[in-house]
This record gives C-alpha cells, sequence and structure tokens, in this order.
C-alpha cells in the first residue's frame, strides 16, 4: 500500500463534503423557491464550498509522484475511473466559480436551476467515479457493499452538515426534518461500520471507539437544536457539530485505507 | 502475444533470476522487476487417531505476464502505460504522474514505484534482447531451466495451458501470459486446513 494515503483520505472527505452541500444547496432552493434567499448568504455558500473543492482538488496533487504531469490525468477517459474523477471535480470546480462569478448579476435567479442540475449531475459522477475507482476485485477489502455505502454516506452526511453550518441563521437549520436527516445519515454511517467491517483490533479499534465518541457528541449536539430554539442560532455549536462528524468520517475513511488487503501478490 | 512458462516444480528460490533482472536493468535496491516468493506453510492430518504433519514448501518466480486484458493500462488515467507494436505492455515516463493506481489493480505486484524518479518501473520483457531474437535475461540466466519464454501460442502448445497456483490469483481476472506446471507440493497449500504463507525474500536491499 502507498504509505502517502493521508492526503486522499482528506481529498476524498472534502471532496465529498463539497459535493453533499451543493445538492442539499439544490434540494433547498427547489423546495422553497418562493423563499427570499440573500444574493449574500448564496454567495457565502458557493464560496465556502468552492473552497473546499480548491483545497481538495491541492490535496490531490500530495500523493503524485509527478504533479507535473498531472496535465495528462484525463487522458484515458473512455476507460479510467481515475480519470473521470478528475474530469468531473475539475468541471465542478470550473461550474462553481463560474456561478460565483455571475451571481451579483440580475438575471442569476434564472440561472440557478441550471446552476443546480450542472453541478447535481457532475456532483454525482464524481461521487460515483470515486466508487468505482477503489472498488479493485484484487482488493478484496474494498471490493464490497462498505465502500459505495460509506461514500454516499459521507457525502450525505458531511455535506448535510457544512451547508446546515452555513446557513445556520435562515430556517432551513431550524427545520426539524433537516436535524432528523442529519440523525439518520449519523445511524446508517455508524451500522455501516459495525456490519461490514466485522473485525475491529490494535489501533483501529482505538480508532473506532474514537469515531463512535465523535458520533455520539454529534448525536447530542442534535438533540440540544430539538430542546432549544436559542441553541440553534449559536454558531460554535454548529461548527462543533461539523468538526465532530467531519472529523468522525475522515476517521472512518483513514480505517478504510488501512483495511487495504491484496489477493495475488 | 507473449508468455512465460514457469516450472515451480524445478526452481530452487536461488533467485538468479531476480539478480539477472536487476543487473540486466540496473534497477534500485527495493524495485525488483521479478521476484522469487517463498511459499510455505503446513496442516496436520488425522489417520488411527494421531496426528501427521502435512507441509509444503515451494517457489514462484513472478514478473510482469504481460496481460492480454491488463488492469494497469485500463486504470491508468494518463495513458502512459500502453501496448506497443510488439504486443509488449511499457511505461511511458513522459505521461507517467506517479499516482501508483496501477500498483493497487495488479494482481501480479508487477509496476513497481520509483521513489527516485517517482514514477511507476515495470518488467519490459528485454524488449531490446526479444527484437535480437533473444530471451529475457532472467530465462536465459536460470540454472534450474525453469523459465521459459516465448509467444502465448508457442508456450501453450509445449507446455499446457495452467496459470493458477497459490497464491497467484483466478487467471480469468487479467489473462496473464503465463504458463505454469505446478510444484507437487501445491496443492497442499489450498487445502481447507491448511495454513500458507508466503514472502518476497529481499535479502539483496
Amino acid at each position: 500500500m502507498n504509505e502517502n494515503f493521508t492526503s486522499l483520505v482528506f481529498f476524498t472527505i472534502l471532496c465529498q463534503t463539497a459535493t453533499g452541500a451543493l445538492i442539499f444547496r439544490g434540494l433547498t432552493l427547489l423546495r422553497e423557491q418562493n423563499s427570499t434567499v440573500t444574493f449574500e448568504s448564496a454567495k457565502i455558500s458557493l464560496l465556502a464550498i468552492s473552497f473546499l473543492l480548491i483545497i481538495s482538488l491541492v490535496l490531490a496533487f500530495f500523493h503524485l509522484g509527478k504533479p507535473v504531469h498531472a496535465v495528462n490525468a484525463v487522458n484515458n477517459l473512455s476507460k479510467s475511473w481515475l480519470s473521470r474523477e478528475i474530469l468531473s471535480l475539475s468541471i465542478l470546480i470550473i461550474f462553481v466559480l463560474a456561478f460565483l462569478l455571475l451571481i451579483n448579476r440580475s438575471n442569476s435567479n434564472r440561472m440557478e436551476p441550471v446552476f443546480f442540475v450542472v453541478s447535481l449531475i457532475t456532483g454525482i459522477s464524481l461521487v460515483y467515479s470515486m466508487i468505482r475507482i477503489y472498488m479493485i476485485p484484487v482488493i478484496s477489502s474494498w471490493n464490497g457493499p462498505f465502500t459505495p455505502v460509506s461514500f454516499i454516506c459521507s457525502t450525505l452526511l458531511c455535506g448535510l452538515t457544512f451547508f446546515l453550518l452555513l446557513n445556520y441563521r435562515s430556517s432551513t437549520s431550524l427545520n426539524t426534518s433537516s436535524l432528523i436527516l442529519v440523525m439518520i445519515f449519523i445511524l446508517f454511517s455508524f451500522i455501516n461500520s459495525v456490519v461490514f467491517k466485522g473485525s475491529f483490533t490494535g489501533s483501529n479499534l482505538c480508532l473506532f471507539i474514537l469515531r463512535i465518541i465523535l458520533l455520539s457528541g454529534a448525536t447530542i449536539i442534535i438533540a440540544t437544536f430539538f430542546l432549544s430554539v436559542r441553541l440553534n442560532k449559536m454558531i460554535s455549536l454548529w461548527v462543533l457539530l461539523f468538526v465532530m462528524v467531519i472529523c468522525s468520517e475522515l476517521i472512518n475513511r483513514y480505517i478504510f485505507f488501512l483495511s487495504f488487503e491484496k489477493s495475488g501478490l | 502475444m507473449y508468455a512465460f512458462y514457469i516450472n515451480s516444480s524445478v526452481c530452487s528460490g536461488c533467485k538468479t533470476c531476480q539478480s539477472a533482472c536487476k543487473d540486466k536493468n540496473d534497477l534500485k535496491p527495493g524495485i525488483n522487476w521479478r521476484r522469487v516468493y517463498d511459499i510455505q506453510g503446513g496442516g496436520y492430518k488425522s489417520e488411527n487417531g494421531t496426528f501427521t504433519t502435512v507441509p509444503f514448501a515451494y517457489n514462484l518466480s513472478v514478473s510482469c505476464f504481460n496481460c492480454e486484458n491488463p488492469r494497469c493500462m485500463t486504470a491508468c488515467p494518463t495513458k502512459a502505460i500502453y501496448e506497443n507494436e510488439n504486443g509488449i505492455i511499457l511505461i511511458d515516463h513522459d505521461l507517467c504522474m506517479g499516482c501508483r493506481y496501477c500498483e493497487w489493480v495488479c494482481p501480479y505486484g508487477a509496476p513497481q514505484y520509483d521513489p527516485e524518479i517517482k514514477m511507476m518501473t515495470k518488467c519490459n520483457l528485454c524488449e531490446d534482447y526479444i527484437s535480437e531474437g533473444k530471451k529475457p535475461s532472467c530465462v536465459d540466466s536460470c540454472p534450474m531451466r525453469a523459465l521459459d519464454f516465448g509467444t502465448a501460442n508457442e508456450m501453450k502448445s509445449k507446455y499446457g495451458s495452467v496459470a493458477q497456483v497459490f497464491p497467484l490469483p483466478d487467471p480469468s481476472v487479467t489473462g496473464p501470459g503465463m504458463i505454469l506446471k505446478a510444484h507437487k507440493d501445491s496443492i497442499r497449500a489450498t487445502a481447507s486446513n491448511a495454513v500458507a504463507n508466503f514472502r518476497e525474500d529481499q535479502q539483496d536491499e
């Protein structure tokens, strides 16, 4: 196994967080078509998402031996899922940045659905490519249902938490269904870890326990949001919730890379 | 398509093939395009109330098998891994970005990372020797004559078509250019009660 996989842990989780946030942003806009989403809040959300995408792209370079040759990374689109992943990420970044430039213009409201559809398609294609990259027949520990479920859970859980953090002042954050969704994703993420990764030993066990503590902490914070509307407006709690969720998913991905087990030689 | 013949039943594990390959290709420590694996283990057999051991030990000399469906070539995002006009799978160092994905997908451990040039390297079947009508250096150096090389059809007609023994993967995965004569002990390695270990001996480092 390539020892330098830490950058891949951050790359995959940050990409999935940004994609998930874009998906939930689009879904919210569809649900609340008549709501007055200010340009300013939309701009901040997109800035934060584009920042995450650019950081993840930069991190991707860290595991390359020859980053100067990375321009060739999309040469094999017809066969390589890695090429398709890089293309999807590049399109997503270009599209988000382009929309950021257009957002102050008067007709940007009309362009919002187009932006949402394109970002949704490229986002889904990005996550799907990532799943296919790691579904390698000779790596038996990755070539199973754990990989897609884990990647989808990370996209939804981190994406929704990040989206709620960016919009904690708006009514969306107060929305009970959003908080219930976070709880459901936490539960799925936990069940996926336990069901598909049967045995935890040594350092993996310590990491797994730390992950459970973080997920439990996140659940307690959500419970406090249900109990007090006032607490809902405290940014520090939203930041803490996001940090707990993203750290637990980073640990989960780290365990995933540690589980690398190749059949053959 | 080219193929190697490996006679595991006579391989003594002397690693002359490995040394010849390193010498011919000037390979750095840690990079072994040809590797000799030491496979050993055993189990127990119960007969008339007594237990007897069923040990096994054999060697397997492995390199790039120039597969029919090379996973490394399909997975490479830069198209750095390509098949040349003679059907030999090679790496173009003007394209490789050193992502090491080919290392993950190859079940034979053929693509190997060179930390000095920060790119992947792999066995080139001694293509310069082949073009001169000679055999790869590993084949000609083997003192036990455990290795042979030629076109896939030639090797199949000479030696049959077996291409699987523990711990090699199912040949249907990549269609390796490899014909194998298994060691008589190798059947024991896959017995249900056997414990089998294999390691690549890297004493040259």
